[in-house]
């Protein structure tokens, strides 16, 4: 090709180009993001609103009251699949309504029907949609598939009506089209309905992933009403608490954990500080003046540089080299272990061992983390739970919402199999691993969980999580042992004392016979030989 | 040391009383305990005074709070109400009876094998302090009784010279049978049938105003039970007994009872005396035939006579039963009662070889004169 030609070729593709939005990105990249399965889909979306809801109820302190409507629609469609040949899904109607605060009237079509990128770069804060794509992706993937709109009701306190809307999304302007509006008599108070029509698959995993995050939301009540292949069931999940979780607290980032690029625009941005001292300082935790100071030194950079004149990988070596303070911990939102084991009460309502160990809160790449872990031990619901799972159960939550995949690849999985848990009285299979009936929790709050990859559902193996992971499990493990050992104990002593009552009763017959009486006691001599047992 | 004798009646007080005992203590809401002097080798102490064995005062103790001694304490009170049910109603019963019974009366009294219920009859034996054969528990009879001795049973009074057959035949149980009259000089208890046969077909318990004993072998309980009582009645007696090292053993089971049952003292008959055939008699009696009489010992002789040194009765007694059993060690040789034979040429000399032997030894060893 020629020059001419040339410039011909880049030109035409400059003309191609237009600046994707975020509907767009979306709706090329959604197989990405959990929507490539039809079960993945239907669970993902779940996810999505729940997410929503929750947060919805956090905002005004208020107890999570949710009501899901699932529904098998007669409609079918074939989704396409990237091996070519396409799979039938069945069409449900899914229908969330929340207690939270609601969103005022004239906002309800662009906070479910427009897209943001997160605008998360800044601020550090436990999230529940860690891989957030948000309700709006919800809508977006319905319509993409079923080309149906969306209803939502919505209602702000004090109001008297709520705002109905059904909405579509113009992808092309990443714009909610409104189709019809109108304010509706809604029995609740305030709060959000959504409702959508989805291609998916209904399976067991979707009630006991709701059932999961009902261990990390203690204080959520959810009834869900589904009719699935015409058979119609509810299901409640009452709340185990009544005790709002403490409320995660922003933090500004830490110089541990940023990256360079980050940094770099952060300071370039930025219009209210002269110095990239007063920089660091302010946008920074852990960072006084004087340590702002110190790492520019060790930079050998000016204190009274301008922000937009950072060397910002110069500055995170000096940063490295030096030992920062750790980051404020207290920020978190916990489950709490009084929590934990009301959940699992719930959950296994015949487990005849129920524990839990929260660990104080720690930082990794000065990000605050906090380990929680639990179990459940015997009794028939669990033994139900274990016997659907091909390895150790371990229900692993991150930021308080279950992870569904990827277990073999999860910190959280690995840690529980890693420990010995012989040394802890359990018996094992020959693999070491737990052969015993016992549900293990496992989770992590942190102002940001370090996932394998984007998208994904595994927790990364860093070394202070795994620490925390090994300490908490090992401080369960030690309360496992003293309940085994008193079960075993309590065991053979009935044991015995069935084998005495045996003998005595024996012994009765025949001293009655020989001393022609109508019958000879034992069981007070059986109370002093066995007290707490026999009493 | 006499025994005393126990009524039917005494015995079945004593039983009810252990089961009162261990009533008491069950209406109590105390943990019933019956305490024995401890049955174990360990605790059989050899008497020289008294040449006897004896059980010494360690004590042991079944407990109703052990595992271990539970089942012996029910096996105890069920083994009592059955000896009183039996007792009652005159009905006998053999170990092997016992076993059975056991057996059948509940899983957890299963025992493992016979030698397990055999030792709830030693462990009655020892808590009641009488001998089986008072609550019914009879060995094997074994031997014969001929003489002028006239006996009574529950059911009868009996001389033994008109029993007919080989004489009167010694029951499993004698507990219950007395020695109403004794006509006799002195008893003789003869290891061997052949010899006991012939002297009763010569007449000469008659003709020596003697009683006869055949204990065939070991004597059963039963014998040793009744030459007891002869022992009490201040009836000289003589054990007759091969030339070999278990003889020895019969002779002092007799005499002092046996380390099974130190703990019935009614098992042995002290005044007992062994009349032979001793040593000495290899060359008194037989010096002409003493090659002939004379057996080579077998290797379980050899091994008896080696086990024997150490007997506690083999210290006593002045060395006598030490040197008899020594010759053994020294000549590997032994020889039986039937030897006598070998001294006859003609049947008629036989009575004359016996009744000579036999008066010789009761004066030498009893201070009889016949």
């Amino acid at each position: 090709m020629d020059i001419a030609q040339l410039r011909q070729a880049a030109e035409l593709e400059a003309q191609r180009m237009k600046e994707s939005n975020p509907a767009q990105y979306f709706e090329r990249n959604l197989h990405q993001l959990g929507f490539s399965e039809p079960e993945h889909a239907l669970l993902q979306a779940l996810k999505e609103m729940i997410d929503n809801s929750l947060d919805a109820t956090e905002l005004g302190s208020i107890l999570p009251d949710l009501h899901l409507e699932i529904e098998e629609t007669r409609d079918e469609i074939t989704l396409p699949s990237q091996t070519g040949k396409g799979r039938k899904a069945s069409i449900y109607r899914v229908k969330l309504a929340d207690n939270g605060v609601g969103i005022v009237p004239e906002k309800v079509p662009n906070s479910i029907g427009k897209l943001l990128f997160g605008s998360k770069l800044t601020v550090l804060k436990q999230a529940r949609g860690q891989q957030g794509i948000g309700i709006s992706a919800v809508v977006l993937y319905s319509q993409l598939t079923t080309l149906r709109p969306t209803t939502v009701i919505s209602k702000v306190a004090g109001n008297e009506r709520g705002r109905r809307v059904t909405l579509r999304i113009d992808v092309d302007r990443n714009e909610p089209v409104v189709m019809e509006q109108e304010d509706v008599f809604w029995n609740n108070d305030h709060g959000t309905a959504i409702e959508l029509l989805l291609p998916g698959r209904y399976s067991e995993r979707i009630e006991w992933h709701l059932k999961e995050l009902s261990i990390g939301n203690p204080h959520m009540r959810l009834a869900l009403s589904k009719r699935v292949g015409g058979e119609a069931n509810e299901m409640v999940l009452e709340r185990a608490t009544e005790h709002l979780p403490p409320r995660a607290k922003e933090i500004k980032p830490h110089l541990s954990s940023i990256d360079a690029g980050v940094l770099h625009r952060m300071a370039e941005v930025d219009d209210d500080c002269r110095t990239l001292a007063s920089f660091l300082s302010k946008h920074f935790a852990t960072i006084s003046g004087k340590t702002a100071r110190k790492i520019l030194r060790s930079a050998k950079l000016p204190p009274n540089l301008k922000p937009q004149s950072i060397k910002a990988g110069r500055v995170l070596e000096a940063a490295r080299n030096m030992k920062l303070r750790r980051p404020k911990l207290d920020v978190l939102s916990f489950i709490g272990e009084e929590e934990l084991k009301a959940a699992l009460k719930n959950l296994f309502a015949d487990a005849e061992f129920i524990e839990a160990v929260s660990r104080p809160p720690w930082s990794y790449q000065g990000i605050p983390f906090k380990i929680e872990v639990a179990v459940a031990m015997s009794g028939q619901a669990v033994a139900t739970y274990c016997a659907q799972q091909k390895r150790t159960a371990v229900i692993r939550i991150a930021n308080r919402v279950p992870l569904p995949y990827d277990l073999s690849d999860c910190e959280l999985y690995r840690a529980v199999s890693e420990i010995e848990w012989r040394n802890y009285g359990l018996n094992v299979s020959e693999k070491g691993t737990p052969d015993e009936d016992a549900v293990f929790v496992a989770s992590i709050v942190a102002s940001k969980v370090p996932f394998t990859s984007p998208g994904k559902f595994a927790v990364a193996r860093v070394p202070e999580i795994h620490d925390e992971l090994t300490l908490a499990l090992q401080e369960l493990g030690r309360r496992m042992r003293i309940h085994i050992q008193r079960k075993r104990r309590e065991e053979s002593e009935a044991k015995r004392l069935e084998y005495f009552r045996g003998y005595y009763q024996v012994l009765a017959e025949e001293i009655a016979t020989i001393t022609r009486a109508e019958s000879v006691r034992y069981e007070e001599t059986l109370r002093r030989l066995f007290g707490r047992l026999e009493g | 040391m006499p025994q005393e004798t126990l009524t039917v009646q005494e015995v079945l007080k004593r039983l009810r009383q252990l089961g009162s005992r261990i009533n008491d203590a069950l209406s109590k809401g105390e943990i019933p305990s019956v305490a024995h002097r401890r049955l174990s080798k360990s605790n059989v102490k050899f008497d020289l005074d008294l040449h006897t064995y004896e059980l010494g005062d360690s004590q042991a103790e079944i407990s109703g709070d052990r595992k271990s001694s539970l089942k012996k304490l029910t096996a105890l009170a069920f083994l009592t109400r059955v000896s009183l049910e039996r007792l009652e109603i005159g009905l006998s019963t053999t170990k092997r009876d016992y076993y059975y019974l056991q057996k059948s009366r509940h899983p957890l009294l299963m025992p493992s094998n016979q030698a397990e219920s055999d030792d709830v009859i030693r462990v009655a034996e020892v808590v009641h302090e009488f001998s089986r054969e008072t609550i019914g528990v009879v060995a094997q009879s074994k031997g014969y009784l001929y003489g002028d001795i006239t006996l009574r049973e529950p059911k009868m009074t009996i001389n033994c010279t008109q029993t007919g057959g080989d004489g009167y035949s010694v029951p499993g149980n004698v507990e219950y049978i007395d020695i109403q009259e004794l006509d006799i000089k002195a008893l003789i208890a003869i290891e061997k049938e052949g010899i006991y046969r012939n002297l009763m077909e010569l007449g000469t318990p008659e003709k020596l105003r003697i009683g006869i004993a055949m204990l065939g072998g070991q004597p059963s309980r039963g014998m040793r039970r009744m030459l007891r009582k002869f022992s009490d009645r201040g009836c000289p007696i003589g054990i007759l007994t091969d030339l070999n090292p278990y003889s020895l053993r019969i002779a002092a089971n007799i005499i002092y009872g046996s380390i099974q049952s130190a703990h019935i003292s009614s098992l042995s008959a002290p005044n007992a005396k062994f009349i032979g055939l001793e040593t000495q008699d290899v060359e008194k009696l037989f010096p002409k035939v003493r090659r002939i009489v004379l057996e080579p010992l077998t290797e379980e002789d050899l091994k008896a006579a080696n086990d024997n040194v150490s007997l506690p009765y083999m210290q006593g007694d002045a060395g006598y039963w030490l040197s008899e059993n020594e010759w053994f060690i020294d000549n590997q040789k032994k020889t039986e009662l039937e030897a006598f034979n070998a001294l006859t040429k003609h049947a008629r000399d036989l009575e004359e070889v016996y009744v000579r032997y036999i008066r010789e030894k009761t004066e030498q060893k009893l201070g009889v004169s016949l």
